[in-house]
């Protein structure tokens, strides 16, 4: 990997500050994370209510404490090791998910995907009933499943019996790409940050739901880059002769198209992360964020609108954020110019 | 060209409708009891009962979806009852049976849980102070982006270059919200002596002598703040499209005719350079526009943007769920527009979808 990125131009004294700045972040994050685990105590920030408002390099308090006391440096540990974690967990899941749906759709195609006629349609009814439960399952009684299981049943096997019957081998290629490519233009007409916003007035987000909603935000812009790069080699001659030799679909996507497009997916990678490190900050400013007992880089923030003399509760997790995003399209834009 | 924009039009319409039942699908599906959010923890049978009937909650979810759909949409079939003339405000167009009609009205969405308003009313209400604060940001955006670009491409690789696209980076590196803090601080608060402007305030704002006036210098701060991250990628785009231009033949036959440097500058190069810059700017419009929510936040701007995030604070559903239609339906048309344009910029684009 090391190699990998010497060769791919990080010679750039600047660009490799920022990586060293954010390997040492995560190295650090690690390490608390470790110590946290190993030590078995908690290492949640105190409140303190005799030690209010102390500004930075005061006795005890490098940098100062907030308005209920707690330590500043000690939150902006936790929080950058929160933040990181979150978006860099976010940003992979919603790579993977967005890669694996856009290297399908685009492989796949409209055409490629094709089952039989019987197995279709009894998917299909076993959908439609699976999607009234699914809907039905907050006002959920032994007699609702049997209404509507019944009837999806009964259609299934009546379908089943028919196609026993006709036995026939009709094949039905299915517009995977169509579909998929449609939801998912509707559902990038919202902006991601919105996306988040939306989910989080609904469901307030705890870690793991945090970093599920940054997947369903994320993943639309790496389905688009990778179903669009995939396109672009699909029908080269090293793909067909691939496939004459006897390899499988799955084989061709990830071992032959996929090293190709991996630069442009890890620039995409770089600029989601940054942004999704604002998006976290932004949202637990505003107090839709995660709960109240893990620091963040914006509830700093938001405790400085409390109080708006105390600088320093502004200055250094602005700086901090700024630093982290700087870094972060720093080494983007390095490797999307090489 | 009518063929492409008319298909564009449905498309949109299609888009519209799938973010619809996306919308209704999220809030019904995910847990959250809204008779308890608008009658309150106390509250006895009956009312919560009657309040359920209202919003439909009784009935299946699929009724549910349709009774929304028939609030949303502009032409719809209602009950001719003087209970839902006052609701929709209608003007009927059509009889049908069942003492039903067909009627025309604002797309109706609901009604605020905490202040009992209408949302569509709500919305139309603060509509005019995003759209100005936008515009004006997006002014100032482009034209010292652009001049900023030329200049920076003009100085290529020397000092002034670099410090204008040092402060570029730095620009798209800030948050929004970090910077609007810091803005708001700096001129609003700090300097506010030398400067004369205020922390918050609103383009128009009533007097208690002279009646409802208009505050042009309560924009300067939000449409600075919320322009300076376009500002940046706009002038990176001009510097590096410039740049490019630069080095074509054209440029060099130009100045070998012996043409004025002023005269090459303006008539050649940026004529050729700006074209991808404006197509660039009209597709970006929309999610440039994002940062709008926290610098109307910041700055108390009553916008779309602060209403939502208000009722996202106080859990107010239908806001919410208003807001992101409305702003659905806003980016819809402004991506469409944005086609249209490069349709007409560009004709191979008409060719090929």
């Amino acid at each position: 990997m090391t190699q990998w990125l010497k060769e791919k131009g990080l010679k750039d004294t600047w660009c490799n500050l920022c990586f060293l700045f954010i390997a040492i972040e995560i190295l650090l994050s690690i390490f608390i994370m470790t110590f946290h685990k190993l030590s078995g105590t908690t290492f949640s920030v105190q409140i303190d209510l005799g030690n209010i408002g102390l500004s930075p390099f005061s006795e005890g308090h490098f940098l100062g404490t907030d308005h209920l006391g707690r330590d500043v440096l000690k939150q902006l540990f936790f929080g950058t090791k929160n933040t990181l974690f979150l978006s860099f967990m976010g940003t992979l899941l919603g790579s993977f998910v967005g890669i694996t749906f856009g290297c399908f759709s685009g492989y796949f195609g409209d055409d490629k995907l094709k089952i039989k006629a019987a197995k279709f349609w009894i998917g299909g009814f076993l959908i439609i009933g699976l999607a009234f439960y699914a809907f039905n399952i907050n006002t959920f009684r032994f007699s609702v499943l049997i209404d509507l299981l019944l009837p999806s049943a009964f259609l299934a096997s009546v379908s089943l019996l028919i196609f026993l019957l006709i036995k026939s081998k009709k094949q039905i290629p299915i517009p995977f790409d169509l579909y998929v490519v449609r939801v998912v233009e509707v559902y990038s007409t919202i902006p991601p940050i919105f996306i988040i916003i939306l989910l989080s007035s609904i469901l307030r987000p705890s870690p793991a739901l945090f970093i599920i909603y940054c997947v369903a935000a994320m993943w639309p812009e790496f389905f688009f880059l990778s179903r669009a790069e995939l396109l672009k080699t699909k029908n080269q001659t090293y793909i067909d002769a691939a496939r004459v030799i006897g390899q499988r679909n799955i084989p061709i996507v990830f071992r032959h198209i996929f090293p190709n497009m991996f630069q442009s997916l890890l620039v995409l990678f770089a600029f989601a992360f940054a942004r999704l490190l604002v998006i976290e900050s932004t949202l637990s400013f505003l107090g839709i964020g995660l709960p109240a007992q893990y620091p963040g880089w914006g509830k700093l923030i938001a405790s400085f609108q409390m109080n708006t003399d105390y600088w320093w509760l502004l200055l250094f997790p602005g700086l901090l954020i700024f630093i982290n995003v700087l870094c972060i399209q720093k080494i983007g834009r390095k490797l999307r110019e090489n | 060209m009518l063929k492409f924009i008319s298909r564009r039009f449905v498309y949109g319409i299609l888009i519209i409708f799938g973010v619809i039942t996306l919308v209704f699908f999220l809030f019904h599906v995910l847990p959250g009891d809204p008779v308890t959010l608008i009658a309150g923890q106390r509250s006895d049978v009956s009312t919560r009962q009657e309040i359920s009937r209202e919003l439909g909650l009784n009935k299946p979810i699929e009724n549910q979806y349709l009774f929304f759909v028939n609030d949303l949409l502009p032409i719809s079939l209602h009950r001719d009852t003087k209970e839902n003339q006052e609701k929709y405000d209608f003007v009927r167009l059509l009889k049908y049976e069942n003492n039903r009609v067909f009627v025309i009205k604002w797309p109706y969405l609901r009604r605020s849980f905490q202040t009992n308003r209408e949302v569509t009313k709500i919305l139309l209400e603060n509509i005019d102070d995003t759209i100005w604060l936008a515009l004006a940001a997006m002014l100032f955006a482009t034209i010292v982006g652009i001049s900023l670009g030329i200049i920076a491409s003009l100085y290529q690789n020397t000092l002034p270059d670099k410090l204008i696209m040092g402060a570029t980076v730095l620009g798209i590196s800030i948050p929004s919200y970090v910077l609007a803090i810091m803005m708001a601080l700096i001129f609003g608060y700090y300097l506010s002596p030398y400067t004369n402007l205020e922390l918050t305030g609103q383009l128009w704002e009533i007097h208690p002598l002279y009646g409802r006036q208009l505050h042009l210098k309560n924009i300067i701060l939000p449409a600075i703040t919320l322009g300076i991250m376009p500002l940046a990628i706009i002038s990176q785009l001009t510097r590096n499209s410039m740049v490019d231009v630069f080095s074509k033949d054209f440029i060099k036959t130009a100045r070998s005719k012996g043409l004025s440097k002023r005269r090459i500058i303006i008539k050649h190069c940026l004529k050729n350079a700006l074209n991808p810059v404006l197509t660039a700017i009209s597709g970006w419009f929309a999610s440039l526009m994002a940062g709008a929510f926290f610098v109307e936040y910041i700055f108390d701007w009553k916008g779309i943007g602060y209403i939502t995030i208000k009722a996202v604070q106080n859990l107010d559903y239908p806001v919410v769920m208003g807001s992101t239609i409305f702003i659905a339906i806003a980016f819809v048309l402004i991506n469409i527009f944005a086609d249209i344009i490069y349709a007409w910029l560009d004709p191979r684009v008409r060719l090929h979808n």
